[in-house]
């Protein structure tokens, strides 16, 4: 069988990452308490950290472990001791950006170095500095299309590294301070307010023209098209983008192209059945952005912030009891008669319906209407596991 | 401490050369974010500026993928380097690429964002090795900071003093996406504001190599001169290309030669914008991150047993076991609620999933306890080890 590239999920949080491993992940990458680009993500404890390794490891995946913020002196105390930790545990590789947390990884610890995209490696000639820095793997920057990424690769040496889904910094990463310097949160210490989102009234010199428009906002990168595109240039991993999104994102966006990847292994190509399962997870519009060409106009999202969303997470499955019951955390409220879809993991076959037609409550009374925070039972159903995801198709634009 | 300047226009050539500074940098319009010469005028300026003994910086801060570095790269081959004492470079592409082909060629290192700590500053060292001339230091790293890059690491800072703050750099044309469609020739500028930010007036210019938005206000470090000479910074950038007043540069210039410090302040009576010390006298922009999350809910590792997704009042509370730990009748158990309470509680009945009571559980279980005053949805559980 032919080689495909990694697939690489965020994980926001333990629970995060055991989804992202079941749904299909070849790696996923986590984030401590400090050090990484999203301080408000719920992040890994030591504990959960060494419990993820262990998750993944048995699973078959690998875990990447985030410090690429760009450090101030302050914020080195206990760096050196957290890269001996992760190196413990067995953690596969670091994913860094500031040139003092390379420097400090290679000192400390044999673990493989990536470089962020946060570093906006661009061109051939950036990938052999960094390469002589100790890096082993780069992530390129958005801006780099496949054609010339497999130049990189072939030119440095390296691995690299290309984004594949989510959103997406519409400035050179890391050459953004808006937040700095308008909202006092540092973005490249994980502060982003997402200025870029923002509805702007623009007066444009010498132009009688006076508008309003998200012009900052892109729109979110999809390359599941372009897989074919991505093996053929030898692409080391693909990555997708959003430690902050939500358990049905990263298990839709983990199932999808996992399946589509080793379905373009096995047979060499995959249909369009992939990118339709892309459209139930919330989203901006799609765009390519760079991966062929050069990001045009059109890859500009200039609506308010308000994501497309087909479907919505019901819950997740907590526990089973064979032949009796399926106790469901719900996330959004459903009612008795309502259809559900359940998510298979990896390798399982397709989601498939489930019409619910008795709601009962932890402790056996009959309900008619679930509300979201709540546990319920439902009837059992064959081929349900633990942690598979339920979702709803919506018949309106939001989940309640 | 010298004061350097850039030149990015022609017609603005004579002028700043007549200030008489110690540096001029060039800016090319295909190598720099705001350059306008072509590489005619770069090199009348250079052979102008060598003959008076002013030093002369070729500016290639553009960042650049493959297509534009190739092009970037013709560029530097056709000119005279010789002309020129260093080359300043953000793009570690353009950098790796000067340390290899030219290997006499000083590098002043622009970081513009990032490499804010002693140990980024001395792996940049140690990769420019021999070729570094400076350190271009960022407007966000505060006077502390720089006093002590300065007595750790052996190498020349030089800081912004008067200029323009850039905040934001993308190769997308974004103003031409949503307005006029600009000339390839004319630089398209707009000044934005938003509703949703404490900021408004910020100029954004989309010219060929992107769209640049910057600050309204300008970085001015004038009136701290004395202290920042006694911080050691060996070069001062007086950034005056986008300022619409007369003779700025050279109020500046014929101040500082004349010792006239105390008298810096009144050049912000002179400067068209409205100006701050940005970040000079502190850094606090990670002072928030705290408030960012709950962390009353941060789970602790040590006793750790799991978190509560259901309470009926008066009836149970129901916890998703996702610890080995063993839970058993009998345990003290606490429950760290989001609104910061610790409900402590003595285990003195365990239920499963079905309804069944059992002595003890262990491992990603749903469980049933008696209900707890207090505990809500969210909470996390803990063998009683927090007390």
């Amino acid at each position: 069988m032919s080689y495909v590239p990694e697939l690489l999920s965020p994980a926001g949080s333990l629970q995060k990452l055991k989804l992202a491993v079941l749904y299909g992940a070849d790696a996923v990458y986590i984030g401590g308490q400090k050090y990484g680009l999203r301080t408000a993500s719920e992040n890994f404890t030591e504990g959960e950290i060494e419990e993820g390794v262990l998750f993944a490891k048995n699973n078959g995946a690998k875990v990447y472990v985030v410090l690429n913020g760009f450090l101030h002196d302050a914020d080195f105390d206990y760096l050196q001791e957290f890269i001996i930790f992760i190196e413990k545990v067995g953690v596969d590789a670091v994913i860094a950006s500031d040139p003092g947390v390379i420097s400090l990884v290679a000192h400390n610890s044999k673990l493989d170095i990536h470089l962020s995209t946060q570093a906006s490696c661009l061109n051939i000639e950036a990938a052999k500095l960094w390469k002589k820095a100790g890096v082993k793997r780069i992530v390129l920057g958005r801006e780099v299309s496949i054609e010339s990424a497999q130049k990189i690769k072939k030119e440095s040496g390296l691995e690299v590294e290309m984004f594949v889904h989510g959103s997406m910094c519409i400035a050179y990463s890391g050459n953004c301070v808006i937040s700095n310097y308008t909202s006092g949160r540092d973005s490249n210490r994980g502060g982003c307010a997402h200025s870029c989102r923002f509805n702007y009234n623009l007066k444009f010199k010498n132009h009688d023209q006076d508008i309003n428009s998200f012009f900052m906002s892109s729109k979110d990168l999809s390359g599941i098209q372009l897989l074919n595109e991505y093996k053929s240039a030898g692409i080391d991993s693909l990555k997708v983008e959003g430690r902050m999104k939500s358990y049905l994102y990263v298990s839709t966006i983990s199932k999808v192209y996992s399946d589509a990847l080793q379905k373009l292994k096995v047979d060499g190509t995959f249909n369009n059945n992939f990118v339709d399962e892309l459209k139930k997870v919330s989203h901006r519009e799609y765009t390519d952005a760079n991966l062929i060409q050069p990001a045009g106009n059109e890859s500009i999202y200039s609506l308010r912030e308000n994501e497309i969303q087909e479907y919505c997470l019901v819950g997740m499955v907590i526990e089973i009891v064979e032949n009796k019951f399926i106790v469901l955390e719900v996330r959004s409220a459903f009612d008795e008669g309502d259809t559900l879809e359940i998510l298979p993991f990896k390798g399982k076959g397709d989601a498939f319906s489930v019409k619910v037609d008795r709601i009962y409550t932890l402790i056996g009374g009959r309900d008619t209407r679930t509300r979201p925070g709540s546990l319920v039972k439902i009837p059992f159903v064959p081929n349900v596991e633990v942690m598979n995801i339920v979702r709803k198709k919506l018949v309106d634009t939001s989940c309640n | 401490m010298q004061l350097v300047t850039s030149i990015s226009k022609m017609k603005h050539s004579d002028e700043i050369i007549d200030c008489g500074l110690y540096e001029v940098i060039l800016e090319h319009r295909l190598l720099s974010k705001f350059g306008e010469l072509s590489t005619e005028e770069l090199i009348v300026i250079a052979e102008r500026c060598q003959a008076l003994n002013i030093k002369v910086v070729l500016s290639w801060d553009i960042l650049m993928v493959e297509e534009n570095f190739d092009r970037a790269k013709s560029i530097i081959e056709s000119i005279n380097v010789n002309l020129f004492h260093a080359i300043r470079a953000q793009d570690p592409g353009a950098i790796n690429y000067i340390i290899e082909t030219m290997p006499q060629m000083k590098v002043q290192l622009q970081v513009e964002r990032g490499s804010n700590n002693i140990e980024s500053l001395k792996m940049w060292e140690k990769l420019i090795g021999d070729n570094l001339d400076r350190i271009i230091l960022s407007t966000e790293v505060a006077k502390e900071s720089v006093k002590e890059f300065v007595k750790q690491i052996d190498i020349d800072f030089e800081i912004l003093g008067l200029g323009r703050i850039l905040l934001f750099y993308s190769p997308r044309n974004l103003l031409s996406a949503a307005g006029p469609t600009g000339n390839i020739d004319e630089n398209l500028i707009a000044n934005v504001k938003s509703d949703e930010s404490p900021n408004h007036n910020m100029d954004v210019i989309e010219n060929i190599h992107g769209t640049f938005m910057f600050h309204h206000k300008d970085h001015f470090l004038l009136d701290n001169l004395e202290e920042i000479i006694e911080l050691g910074v060996k070069f001062l950038r007086i950034d005056v290309r986008f300022e619409k007043s007369n003779n700025i540069l050279s109020k500046i210039s014929n101040l500082y030669s004349s010792h006239q410090f105390a008298s810096f302040y009144k050049i912000k009576e002179f400067y068209s914008r409205k100006v701050m010390k940005g970040f000079y006298t502190i850094n606090r922009t990670d002072a928030i991150f705290k408030k960012l999350k709950n962390y009353r809910i941060q789970k602790i590792d040590n006793g750790y047993i799991g978190d509560v997704l259901e309470v009926k009042k008066n009836e149970y509370i129901a916890i998703h076991i996702k610890s080995n730990q063993q839970l058993k009748i009998g345990d003290n158990i606490s429950i760290l609620t989001p609104d910061g309470k610790n409900k402590t509680s003595s285990v003195s009945e365990i239920k499963n999933s079905t309804g069944e009571s059992i002595q003890s559980t262990r491992g990603y279980k749903l469980i049933l306890l008696k209900h707890i005053s207090g505990v809500s949805v969210r909470s996390r559980a803990y063998l009683s080890i927090l007390e």
